[in-house]
């Protein structure tokens, strides 16, 4: 394609060819050979470097809405190239970057920083490498196959202290009063394995049997509290990402105070996610098409609500934006709940 | 709309120092290369000096708000305008000049306001019509240096342009700065940064070279196609031809007229030729320079015709006829009416030759031109026609001297010449058998040369021919030794001599046998200058030829002089139709010359002919047998298996590109479990969920793509397609 300065070039030796055929005007031939000339090796140095370019790319796997994703493109060559522009991303997140110079045993590598303006799971297509050439005549592009995905976290925002406060006792399952196995009770030992912590080896059974042995912990009977999100297909795509984040958010505080909490949602029925990363990759992705969700917690398996500490949802009949922290007990119920209001950008604050 | 508003929008101001710097030197350079021509010299140092100091103040003031510059440049604009408009109406018949003098004053204003990068690139390209006004003005070789020169900077200035281009263009799209490291690249600069100047540098001369070369071979192969189809033909302006002569002929080589003192010949003037006057003596001899005398630009390249002579003294030719017929000038250009010799009805296919006639050297008052001139273009009041068709002229043409001529010459046949056959007008044979006695052997030869031939060309042509085999063409004959007729003379005693006796024989032979002839006057087309494309005619190309009358169809030209290209080989085009055949043909001609001259140095070149020829072949051979080895390379690389990865996932964006046409465009955030599944609920696409279940196990579940999958994914592909394409065919 050529750039306006081709486009320019290339009407001007047009123009001159057509002067200089009417005027017999040899000269005016050897000036309409410059332009030419000029607009070939424009072409020339714009197709050249192209040939015999790879590109590689390394992309985290993760990153998270509105924070800079370090995406490294190197470029190698077994010819000679200048002005080189590497594009890479995906629709809504792209960068360019420039690479004035890369050669045969002189690779390059770009270092592009995009921003993802929203949460999901990313399909990051073929690298983009274009090249204008020396003389900015002709911009000619080339895509490198490469595939890789990257998941994009939702935002969290800092709880403020009320939100903190009241949330607490729920997520730390206080407000339950329930008394839940703890990982510090011993269920009893075993041989020791590869990869056991030697904190664990139990001396006195080693020193007995002659060979490691180690103490084996309960494991916990359940999680302390849940987070239940509302994926009523009814809501705003902006509804949507504001309840994610906010959820993401509480999540956040929740595994800063070490509680052990859950992530629930409805999708074809319940899933649950435990564990941050596993939480907010499914955060990432998650989709409203759940009914609305009163239907959605009258259809929660019993076991599930017994173990549920505290349900945190945003509650249909509730005014928008608000999140409702809810006991367990009284999810079934007419739930009694501290009212909380969350903006679009996910930050909670007290109502 | 939005487009046209983000033209319109204020560019940032460019802070690139050499990108100004170089630009300004193009158009320096442009605005020389125009005023090197003598129509422009009172601008050659105002507007130098006034556009460096434009590109200095508009570097000064970029950035900042230039209303008030805008406007006095557009009050000068107008200014300007008024004085384009000014000289139009004073001389409607020369608007080249003021246009060009509008042109470089616009072009002087605006550098007054380049602030942004745009404006200084239409700065460049204003500078490259500049040069295309001068290359139209010029007429020779030195114009190639100021294009050597101004491709030196507009290259420099084109390669920092797209430096800053790119770096705009790289910091487009949203985002933190981007950085680049590793290799041989600094890191990648952020919009209007310092450029590395000694790369650009060292990229810029190399490109000039390869820039240049580009263009020799371009150039050789441009196609020349028939041109000169201007409504009105350029022709000077700058002085005005007073009538000094009245219709006589003056020759600036003789002055005092061709004929000396006792009616022997006047002293021999190599710097011009003797056959531009009232006579032309048979007894002269000399050698003529070379001197270039004009230049011509023509459609066809004819010999150009100056004098004509139709009585034969026995020594030499005079002009019998004194009557003249006067043209007025007025708006041009002046219409040739012919006289009576010439008023005859061709019946022969003619043809529109357009010349123009550029004035080195100082010449006679005679307009030289192709046969039958009909339009004129000349600044004189009046100019006089005599009955043969010869233009003379109120004054002597003088260097710099243009005039254009539209000639509608004839284009004969030989069918048609052999056909031609007839009485002779009267008053052509009164005048064109005429002859002084003559000795019994000349006319006893053009008997014998003429009996027996069936037609009257054939008649001609065996005098023609007869001449050309039979004597030999030399400047280096002594004087006449003895008194007599001339031509008889040279038939039987020297039997070599100029051109002016092989043509006095044709015109004395063919009159003798009846057939009526003339003596011509004037110059051969002259030497093409394959670069320039003008036929460049020196004093030695002044020649003599003859006109020999067919009855029904006119004058005819006939060439008798042995090495001057037949009449037939002319009214060809001036220049052929590619550049490349005009520059062989002169290499074959300089190398004929150097062979006759230097025979040792012609085997030279004959060596380094052969050697080059063989190193070309080499070199063809060589490169041949690399591009065959690239192109087997490149396509054993394009067949070597992609990696299984990404050719699973081209796979998958095949898929989905073939579905997106079919109604289902997979959203930029879906999943691809979201979209299989949307998919599937429109309905079975069994195909769909395997080449998705594939994608997610290698993307998602750690699962490593093996060529068997990649295999069994583009299987599944070819029955999406093949269903796709079926359920299209259906619904159509």
């Amino acid at each position: 394609m050529p750039t306006r300065e081709g486009a320019a070039v290339l009407a001007l030796a047009g123009a001159v060819f057509l002067l200089a055929t009417n005027l017999l005007s040899g000269l005016l031939f050897v000036l309409d050979a410059l332009l030419v000339s000029c607009a070939l090796v424009g072409f020339a140095t714009a197709a050249w470097p192209l040939r015999g370019l790879a590109a590689r790319r390394r992309v985290p796997g993760r990153g998270v809405e509105g924070e800079p994703l370090a995406i490294a493109v190197e470029l190698s060559a077994r010819r000679a190239g200048r002005f080189l522009v590497v594009e890479d991303g995906w629709p809504g997140a792209r960068a360019r970057a420039l690479v004035p110079h890369v050669g045969p045993g002189a690779p390059a590598v770009a270092t592009l920083t995009v921003v993802p303006s929203r949460r999901g799971r990313y399909a990051v297509g073929p690298v983009e490498v274009a090249c204008r050439g020396m003389l900015g005549l002709f911009t000619l592009r080339r895509r490198f196959s490469a595939a890789e995905a990257v998941v994009v976290w939702p935002a969290t925002r800092p709880l403020p202290g009320a939100v903190v406060e009241s949330l607490l006792p729920a997520l730390e399952g206080r407000a339950s009063g329930r008394r839940t196995r703890q990982a510090e009770d011993v269920y009893g030992v075993r041989d020791y394995q590869p990869g056991d912590q030697f904190a664990r080896i139990h001396w006195r059974s080693t020193a007995r049997r002659g060979a490691l042995v180690v103490r084996e912990y309960e494991q916990p009977e359940g999680p302390a509290a849940a987070i239940v999100l509302d994926l009523d297909r009814t809501q705003t795509p902006a509804r949507l990402d504001a309840a994610v984040r906010a959820a993401a958010s509480i999540l956040r505080l929740a595994v800063q105070r070490g509680a052990d909490v859950v992530l629930l949602g409805w999708e074809d029925g319940w899933v649950a996610h435990r564990g941050w990363e596993a939480a907010m990759d499914w955060l990432a992705g998650v989709r409203a098409a759940a009914p609305r969700l009163p239907e959605v917690l009258a259809a929660l398996p019993s076991d599930r609500r017994a173990a549920l500490a505290v349900a945190a949802a945003v509650h249909r009949d509730l005014p928008a934006g608000v999140l409702a922290v809810v006991p367990a007990e009284d999810v079934a119920g007419e739930p009694g709940f501290t009212g909380f209001v969350y903006a679009a950008d996910g930050t909670v604050q007290a109502w | 709309m939005v487009r046209l508003r983000r033209l319109l929008a204020s560019a940032p101001p460019e802070h690139s120092v050499p990108l100004r710097l170089w630009t300004m030197v193009a158009v320096l350079v442009s605005v020389f290369a125009v005023t090197a021509h003598d129509d422009f010299l009172q601008q050659r140092l105002t507007i130098p000096v006034l556009v460096v100091a434009g590109f200095a103040f508009s570097y000064w003031r970029r950035g900042k708000r230039n209303w008030w510059v805008k406007a006095v440049l557009a009050v000068l604009c107008l200014e300007v305008s008024r004085q384009f408009l000014r000289g139009v109406m004073a001389d409607p018949y020369h608007t080249s000049v003021p246009l060009t003098v509008l042109l470089l004053w616009l072009q002087t204003l605006h550098a007054f306001d380049v602030p942004a990068r745009r404006d200084l690139l239409f700065s460049l390209l204003s500078s490259v019509i500049l040069m295309a006004v001068a290359a139209a003005f010029a007429l020779d070789h030195s114009f190639l240096v100021y294009l050597g020169l101004f491709a030196f900077a507009a290259v420099q200035a084109m390669v920092h342009n797209a430096w800053q281009g790119v770096a705009e263009y790289a910091a487009r799209l949203p985002g933190p700065r981007r950085s680049v490291a590793g290799g041989a690249a600094a890191a990648g600069p952020a919009p209007g940064t310092a450029a590395p100047r000694t790369a650009l540098l060292w990229a810029a001369n190399h490109l000039l070279v390869l820039v240049l070369l580009g263009a020799a071979v371009v150039f050789a192969f441009t196609p020349r196609l028939e041109g000169m189809r201007l409504t009105s033909l350029p022709f000077s302006a700058q002085r005005v031809l007073l009538d000094v002569f009245a219709g006589r002929i003056v020759n600036p080589a003789y002055p005092e007229g061709a004929r000396g003192p006792d009616g022997a010949p006047p002293p021999w003037n190599p710097r011009g030729y003797f056959g531009f006057s009232t006579t032309l003596d048979l007894r002269m001899r000399g050698v003529l320079d070379d001197r270039l005398v004009m230049r011509v630009r023509a459609t066809r390249a004819y010999n150009w015709r100056g004098m004509v002579f139709d009585t034969y003294t026995g020594t030499g030719w005079e002009i019998a006829e004194a009557r003249l017929t006067q043209i007025d000038g007025g708006v041009p250009p002046m219409t040739i009416t012919r006289r009576q010799d010439e008023s005859i009805g061709y019946t022969a296919r003619t043809e529109r030759v357009v010349q123009t006639f550029f004035v080195e050297e100082e010449q006679p008052n005679v307009v030289f031109a192709a046969p039958l001139a009909e339009l004129l273009y000349l600044a004189a009041d009046r100019v006089y026609v005599d009955r043969y068709g010869s233009i003379r002229l109120p004054g002597t043409l003088r260097p710099g001297d243009v005039y254009s001529v539209v000639s509608r010459a004839w284009v004969p046949q030989a069918a048609q010449l052999r056909a031609a056959r007839g009485p002779v007008p009267t008053f052509i044979a009164e005048r064109y058998l005429q002859l002084p006695p003559l000795p019994e052997r000349v006319v006893a030869l053009a008997r014998r040369l003429t009996e027996g031939q069936p037609t009257l060309f054939d008649q001609v042509v065996a005098v023609n021919r007869f001449l050309i085999t039979a004597y030999r063409y030399d400047l280096s004959i002594p004087h006449q030794r003895r008194p007599g007729d001339a031509v008889d003379y040279f038939l039987f005693v020297e039997r070599r001599g100029y051109c002016e006796q092989f043509a006095s024989a044709m015109a004395v032979l063919l009159r003798a046998a009846g057939i009526p002839a003339r003596l011509v006057t004037g110059y051969t087309p002259g030497t093409l200058n394959p670069i320039t494309g003008l036929l460049e005619v020196r004093n030695s190309d002044a020649h003599a030829w003859v006109e020999v009358f067919f009855p029904g169809l006119g004058w005819v030209e006939f060439e008798p002089t042995p090495g001057f290209p037949d009449t037939a080989e002319l009214g060809v085009p001036a220049s052929r139709r590619w550049v490349v055949q005009d520059l062989l043909a002169l290499g074959r001609t300089y190398a004929r010359d150097l062979a006759a001259r230097w025979p040792v140095a012609a085997r030279l070149l004959d060596g380094l002919v052969l050697a080059l020829w063989a190193g070309l072949a080499v070199t063809l051979a060589v490169a041949g047998g690399l591009a065959v080895a690239g192109a087997r390379r490149s396509l054993a690389a394009r067949a070597a298996p992609q990696e299984p990865t990404a050719a699973l996932a081209e796979v998958y964006r095949e898929m989905c590109a073939l579905l997106a046409r079919r109604g289902f465009p997979r959203g930029p955030s879906e999943t691809v479990a979201e979209f299989r599944a949307r998919v599937e609920a429109a309905g079975p696409w069994p195909e769909v969920a395997a080449i998705s279940a594939a994608v997610e196990g290698v993307a998602y579940g750690g699962d490593a793509a093996t060529p068997e999958a990649v295999a069994a994914a583009r299987a599944h592909l070819d029955r999406v397609r093949r269903r796709a394409g079926s359920a299209r065919g259906a619904a159509g």
